[in-house]
Order: C-alpha cells, then structure tokens, then sequence
C-alpha cells in the first residue's frame, strides 16, 4: 500500500543500532540475564516436581493420545501440569522483580516479564481447559497449529514494543515489486494472515464434521463436499481479502497472471484439469468414500475424495493408491456399490444321479439361509444346471452385503455345502469314465 | 531470542569499533541517544529548522570526535515526560535529553531516573545565573543549561511608526487603530507585574506583598484594557500567531521560541521585535524559562561520559553562538556576545531577559498550585466575577499555604 509516511529498510538497522545502546547498559544487561536465568531454574524447578509426582503416583501419567474426553480427576491433573511451569515461574520473577524494586535498581523490565509471563500462564489455562470438552489429540492439534503460535507472535510483538515503535516499523518498504512498496506490515499480515486464516479454516472444517457426525448427519458424501467446498471458498475469499487489505495492486496482479497465464496453461494443465474433475466428481456423487470399485483389473475400497485426486485401497494387497481425477472420466470404473451394496454370488457343485435333485436343492437352500452374511432379502436361491458327465450341476446364487466378503463368504459356504452333503450322503461324485474293449481288437492280438 | 539477537549485535559492534587511537579526542567511541523536546508551536517549519541545528551541532561534534554516533529523536513539546519515565524506569530512553524545566521535570527527578552532575565536570560560572536556578534542584545539580526563552513584543514593521515603551502609549496606539494581541492567562500576563512595582517572587520567609499589590493593579489594567478597542487578550496562541502572520495585528506579545517560526514566514522588512512595554524606570518582567540538558540515570558510565562531553559541546559559546544564529533562543552561555547592529532581534531578546524573572526548579512545585489558583482569580477578574483587590486577598492565601510563609 502506497504510504507517504514509508520508511527505509536502513530504518531498520537504525533502530536496531539504537536498542544496541540499550543492551550496553549494565542496569538492562542485569535484568534481562535475570529473567533468563530465574525462568530456566524455575523450568527446571518445576519439571523436577513434576516428574517426582510422576514417579510416586504414576496414575498421573496420561494417555495423550487417548482420544477420549478426560474424567475430571484426570483433568484437574492435566490443568496442574500445565500450569505448574507458569506458575513457578511466575513466583521466582515475581520475587526476584520485589527484590530489584527494594534494592532500588532498574526493574521495568523484569514488570514487563511478569506481565508476558501472566498472559503465559492465562493462555495455559484456557489450553488446559480445553481437555474438559475436547479430546486431547484434537487440543494438542489446536495448540500446536493455532494457539501456540498466536501466544508466540503475541509475546514477540509485545517484546518488540519495549524497543521499537511498531507502529513506524510496519512502515518499512521492504522491497519494491512492479514499482508497488512492500511494507514490513503487509509482509507479516500476509504471511501470518494467510497462515492463520488457513489454519482456523482446517480447524473450523474439523469442527463442522463432528458437528455433522453428532447430529447423525449419515450421507459422507454430503459431508465430505460440504466440507470441501468450504474450505476452498474460505481459503480463497480469506486469501482475497487478506491481499486487498494489505494492498496488493490489482494491476500488478493482472500483470502477473496474464505473464503466466500461457505458462500456467501448460504447466498446470493436468492440476487443473485434475481440479475441474474433482468439483464434478463430488457434485455429481458418483464416487463416495467406502464405495467398492474395480480400477486397473484390481478391486479397491475408496478411501478419501480430494479435489486434485481420489485414495484408494486396494483389497488385495491393502496398499493405498493416489489416483488423479481426471483417470475416473477417461476410463471405464466399474462400481460394486454404485445404487446399492448388495453383490450377487454363485456357487455351482454337482451330486450322485443316485441323489434326488430336489432334495439336494433343499439341502443347498438350507446351508445358504443358515449363514450368517448371505442375505435373506433377496432370497438364495438353487437351481439344477445339467446332466454332467459324472454328476448332476447344481447352483447356488446367494446375496451378501459386503462386496470385500465375497471370498470368505464363498470359502464357508463352499465347506458347509461339503459337510451338509455328507451329513446327507450325497456324493459329490468324481468324473466317471466307462472303458469299453473291442473284441476284435482281442482276436488279432491272439492270432499267430 | 531477541534479547540474545540484541547482545550478540552488541558485542559486535563493539568488536567493529575502530581502535582507539592515541588522540583522547578520538579515542572516545560508541553511540548514544538524545531526546530532544520540540518548542511549544511545533509547527512544521519551525520542526524543520531544530532539526536543521541539531544535525549541524551533531556533525560539528562528529567532526571532533568521529567515533561517536548520536541517534536523535523528536518529542513534541510537554509530550517527553510520560514516555521518558516509562522509559528510564525499564533502563532503556535517553542517555541525554534537551527538555524544559517544568514541574513535570522535578517528577522524573524525585523518581531517581535523572543522574546528577558534578558541577566540576563544567565550568559553571559560564552560565547565567537564572539559567543555573533551573539545572539545580535541592542542592544538586541535575544537568547543563542550554538555552533561555521569554515574551517580547513583536510588531509589523510596515503597520508601526513608533513603538510603544510603555502601556500607556501602547493604549494610545490601539485607540489609534493599531490592532494590540496579548496572550491571556495567569503566567501568560505575568510580564505586566514588573511595571506595576513587582520585584520577584517569593523570598525570605514571608510573602512579598509588593509583588501581589503590583498584579492587583496589572489586574485592573488589563481589565481596562480589554475593553479597549483594537486590543486583543485571548487564551488562543494559534489565533493570535496566525492573526500576526496574515497581518491582522500590528502587535502582539509572542514567546521567544515563536520566532523561528515568524522569521521563516516573514521577511526583515516586516517581522519586529521589541521589550514588553512597562512604566518608566519600571520595565516589564516576563517570566523566562530555561531548557536544559539532562542526563539518565540508566547509562552506562562510558554512555555518560559521551553524553556529558556533548553536553559540554552544545553549551561552549562557538555551539551557542551557532544555535542562536539559526533559532533566536537566548543563549545560557553568559559570555556570549551580540551585536546589536547585525543582529537586533537577538539584541532584544537579550535585553529582555536582563528582567525577566525566573522560577527556580526548587520553587517549581510550590508555584504550581499558585499558577493554578492565580489562573482561576485572573479569569474571574477579567469576567468581572472579583475585585482585583480581592484577588490579590486569595493569592496571597495561596501562595503563603504553598509556600509555607508567614503573613
């Protein structure tokens, strides 16, 4: 953003050079290697109790990655883990603050400490807090991602306001791109806006699913393109307004998109296209996470649909493929679960002409409806094929709901049909071969 | 990290330092800071021409000891306490400041933020003896005067004929069409007290009933006086100076440090100078104030040092000399000279600080409450709400109760 109070980057080296006088004096020197040394003791200090309690009462140690909700035992325990460390802390600098103000030296320092060392020990409350209704991998996550860095930005910005004017230093023109100044404070929004924005986005998406699973919101793929879209639409509305606040030129945009637009074409075709296929493919529904398909002549288990490509696994080796979009429009998927789950199987076993061919069906009909996973509706059924060479072919046709089944399903049937045909003394017959022996073949071989 | 970042660019830019070398002149090294605190008018220009002096003082000192780097940095006037307390107190701001002596200043004083200097470490009989009042504070002494400043009487030079030296004939003047503007308030129209028979403020142990009967009847004159046509007594500075500027007033009681400003704008043919009119044989007594050189209690004893030594360096008379050339302030170096000739606006701002009455730092604070208290009577008087001679009861009643006097 254009600025007629911009400063120069010297500005900065300036202002460093001036905080430099600063730490030449021994009353600032005193109170900065206090603070460092009272807070790593009083780490320390802490940490040790900590892990003595740990020792003597090991029911303390708690499972983090338990995904469960804490009881409030447990969590009483966690809020004085985590603010065992501020608090001592906070107690040392605090003595040693009250000690400098008696002994009349310089101790605004130490007070500005005490206040980040309290704004410390607050953020550790409400982190702490958070276990009371959140799981602990998702706070750990929360933590790490969003809450820590803002406490750290937070605490470096108040740092940096004991030495420098911040508000003159967002002024800085760091560089000049397409004869646009770019200002210190536009650096950071960016960086920090983007990230941050970014980062809540994630978390809110997160939220909105166990949302949708607590209200029994069933129909994945509604969630799963809710959530999407989501996500993109706010990455791209919060990465717009981030830009147009700090400024960025809309000519120096439209100068650089129509730079690379050629390039763009080219280079990221296959994303993009990837991209299109993906937006159609989550409105359309043709695909759904847990659908069973039959990709490159190997069945496999949809797992994830992005925007860029589509997880699967693949059933027979359990491995996980990352197949871009565009390959579900190109080539033939077939789908096992498209309308509905159900798959239809066949078994066919022949039986002795001595056994009558209805009682092998009913007995057939009886193993498929006493299993478990062959489903009643639709109902097995049993036919006789053919007279065989041996035997007379019957066929089972059953129903089962779960396509990834169908082998193990197949197998223990294949073994009850065995043992029903025996408890019956029906005789899966082996292929029977009638020799005839011509008698004149006999009479030249007796001839002298 | 910062604070680690910070001490490793400091052991650096000690290491960088160049040798010291045998000369004791250059062998002093490093880098401080100075404050300075602007003039009460703070207009654009007149910011623009302290900077201009500062930075030729600074490169002046840069040329006798090259080894010293001075960072600046502006405050606007009254604005320098707050952010110097909160400042010092966490050992960071200044290593000198160039402020004005005021009650705030005794403040930052008695929270032990200011370091106090021997006055072997300069030659204090240099300066001016009202000037000295203002750098000592309960028999210590807590830095270099730099400068003085006081009201005088500036006038059109293409509007005024003769100039007034009373205020009888300045009453005459404005009956005569020649348009007077004096600034209202209680130290504001202090100057008047000397014309009136004031001698100065408080002294010995009991209240000087001279000085109170000499505002009662400056009192009564402004009080006349006020309904004088073309005479002007208004609490708006800005008015005041931007109606002199555009020609509006033929005169009009200004503050010394108003005239950077006024030279900047004006040209010699039109912008004058004259001595506040008074009586015969009983000339005006502005109030003067002094800024001065302060010192923090935070540097180190090698940050003190370069401080001190440019202290010195502003205040010798080559470097007042060359301030009071750039900004008409009064010079606190008593052993510098003007010419009258060549330089007549100087001229009168020296003579009329030969009667200017100053109020010592030890005084300040007591004074505060009267300043107070008589700003409350002036304006009842002017609004006719009390008889100046009732005034005169009540100061008194103030001044011995903030004094601790005797009847």
């Amino acid at each position: 953003m254009a600025d007629s109070t911009n400063l120069p980057i010297s500005y900065l080296w300036d202002e460093l050079l001036k905080v430099s006088i600063f730490f030449q004096r021994p009353v600032i020197q005193r109170q900065f290697v206090t603070v460092v040394i009272t807070t790593l003791l009083a780490w320390a200090i802490s940490r040790w109790i900590w892990f003595q309690l740990r020792q003597r009462y090991p029911q303390l140690n708690i499972d983090e990655n338990c995904n469960q909700r804490l009881e409030w035992k447990q969590y009483s325990l966690a809020l004085i883990h985590y603010l065992s460390t501020p608090t001592v802390i906070l107690g040392a600098v605090s003595i040693v603050t009250l000690l400098f103000e008696q002994g009349g030296w310089f101790a605004g320092y130490l007070t500005d400490s005490l206040n980040i060392i309290g704004s410390f020990w607050f953020y550790r409350l409400f982190v702490g807090s958070l276990f009371t209704f959140l799981p602990i991998p998702f706070v750990k996550r929360v933590r790490l991602l969003f809450l820590g860095p803002l406490f750290c930005i937070y605490a470096i910005c108040r740092i940096l306001s004991w030495f420098f004017n911040l508000r003159e230093l967002a002024q800085v023109n760091v560089l000049n791109l397409f004869g646009e100044p770019i200002l210190l404070k536009s650096l950071f929004i960016s960086i920090l806006g983007l990230y941050f924005w970014n980062i809540g986005v994630f978390l809110f998406e997160n939220l909105l699913l166990t949302i949708f699973q607590n209200q029994g919101f069933q129909n994945s793929r509604i969630r799963q393109v809710v959530s999407l879209l989501l996500r993109y639409f706010l990455i791209g509305l919060g990465t717009v307004i981030i830009f147009g606040y700090v400024g960025v030129s809309p000519t120096a945009v439209a100068a650089i998109s129509g730079g690379l637009s050629v390039g763009l074409g080219f280079g990221l075709k296959e994303v993009i296209s990837n991209f299109v296929s993906g937006i159609w493919l989550l409105f359309e529904g043709a695909l759904k996470p847990g659908d069973i398909i039959k990709i490159n002549g190997d069945i496999s288990k949809v797992m994830r649909l992005g925007v860029r490509a589509t997880t699967v696994q693949v059933v027979k080796d359990n491995s996980e493929e990352i197949i871009p979009n565009q390959i579900f429009f190109t080539q033939n998927v077939s789908t096992l679960t498209g309308s509905n789950n159900l798959v239809f199987l066949s078994l066919v076993v022949g039986a002795d002409y001595d056994c009558s061919p209805p009682k092998v069906i009913e007995v057939l009909l009886s193993v498929a409806h006493d299993h478990p996973q062959v489903l009643e509706t639709p109902p097995p059924s049993a036919f006789a094929l053919n007279f065989g060479d041996s035997s007379i072919d019957y066929e089972l046709k059953f129903c089962i709901a779960d396509p990834l089944m169908f082998k193990v399903v197949t197998s223990e049937l294949i073994c009850a049909v065995w043992q029903a045909f025996t408890d019956h003394g029906i005789e899966i017959p082996y292929p029977q071969r009638d020799l005839r022996i011509r008698s004149d073949s006999l009479k030249l071989s007796s001839t002298p | 990290m910062l604070s680690v970042s910070l001490l490793f660019i400091t052991a650096c830019s000690s290491l960088l330092r160049i040798q010291p070398e045998t000369n004791q002149t250059e062998s002093l090294q490093g880098q401080i800071l100075l404050w300075v605190e602007l003039p009460s008018t703070g207009t654009e220009s007149q910011v623009g021409s302290i900077q201009q002096v500062v930075q030729s003082n600074l490169e002046d000192f840069n040329k006798l000891y090259p080894h010293v780097k001075v960072f600046v940095e502006k405050f606007p006037f009254r604005q320098i306490q707050a952010p110097l307390k909160d400042q010092i107190q966490r050992g960071a701001g200044p290593d000198l400041l160039s402020v004005r002596a005021n009650p705030e200043l005794i403040d930052v004083i008695k929270s032990g933020l200011l370091r106090t200097v021997d006055e072997t470490d300069f030659e204090a009989s240099q300066f001016r003896t009202e000037a000295l009042k203002n750098i000592r504070y309960q028999g210590k002494t807590y830095g270099l005067p730099l400068f003085l400043t006081t009201q005088v009487l500036c006038y059109n030079k293409t509007k005024v004929e003769t100039l007034p030296n009373t205020l009888a004939e300045i009453i005459q003047q404005a009956r005569q069409g020649y348009s007077v503007g004096l600034m209202s308030g209680f130290l504001e129209t202090y100057w008047g007290v000397g014309s009136f028979g004031g001698t100065s403020v408080e002294n010995q142990n009991k209240v000087n009933v001279q000085q109170w009967r000499a505002w009662s009847r400056w009192l009564q004159w402004l009080k006349e006086a006020q309904n004088e046509p073309n005479f002007i007594l208004s609490d708006d500075n800005a008015a005041l100076r931007q109606a002199f500027l555009n020609g509006q007033l033929a005169y009009l009681g200004c503050r010394s440090d108003w005239l950077p400003d006024f030279s900047r704008i004006l040209d010699k043919e039109t912008l004058g100078v004259t001595l506040l009119p008074g009586q015969p044989n009983q000339p005006a007594s502005p109030i003067i104030e002094t800024g001065i050189i302060a010192f923090s209690q935070a540097s180190s004893a090698k940050q003190h040092q370069l401080a001190l030594r440019l202290a010195q360096f502003l205040t010798n008379i080559e470097q007042q000399k060359r301030i009071e050339a750039a900004i008409p302030f009064i010079p606190s170096n008593k052993l510098v000279t003007i010419n009258p000739q060549l330089f007549p606006i100087r001229a009168t701002l020296q003579e009329q600080s030969k009667n200017a009455l100053a109020i010592s730092l030890d005084e300040m604070e007591q004074t505060e409450a009267v300043v107070e208290r008589g700003n409350s009577l002036y304006q009842k008087v002017l609004a006719g709400e009390l008889s100046p001679n009732m005034a005169e009861t009540e100061i008194k009643a103030t001044v011995r109760q903030a004094f601790g006097l005797e009847e």
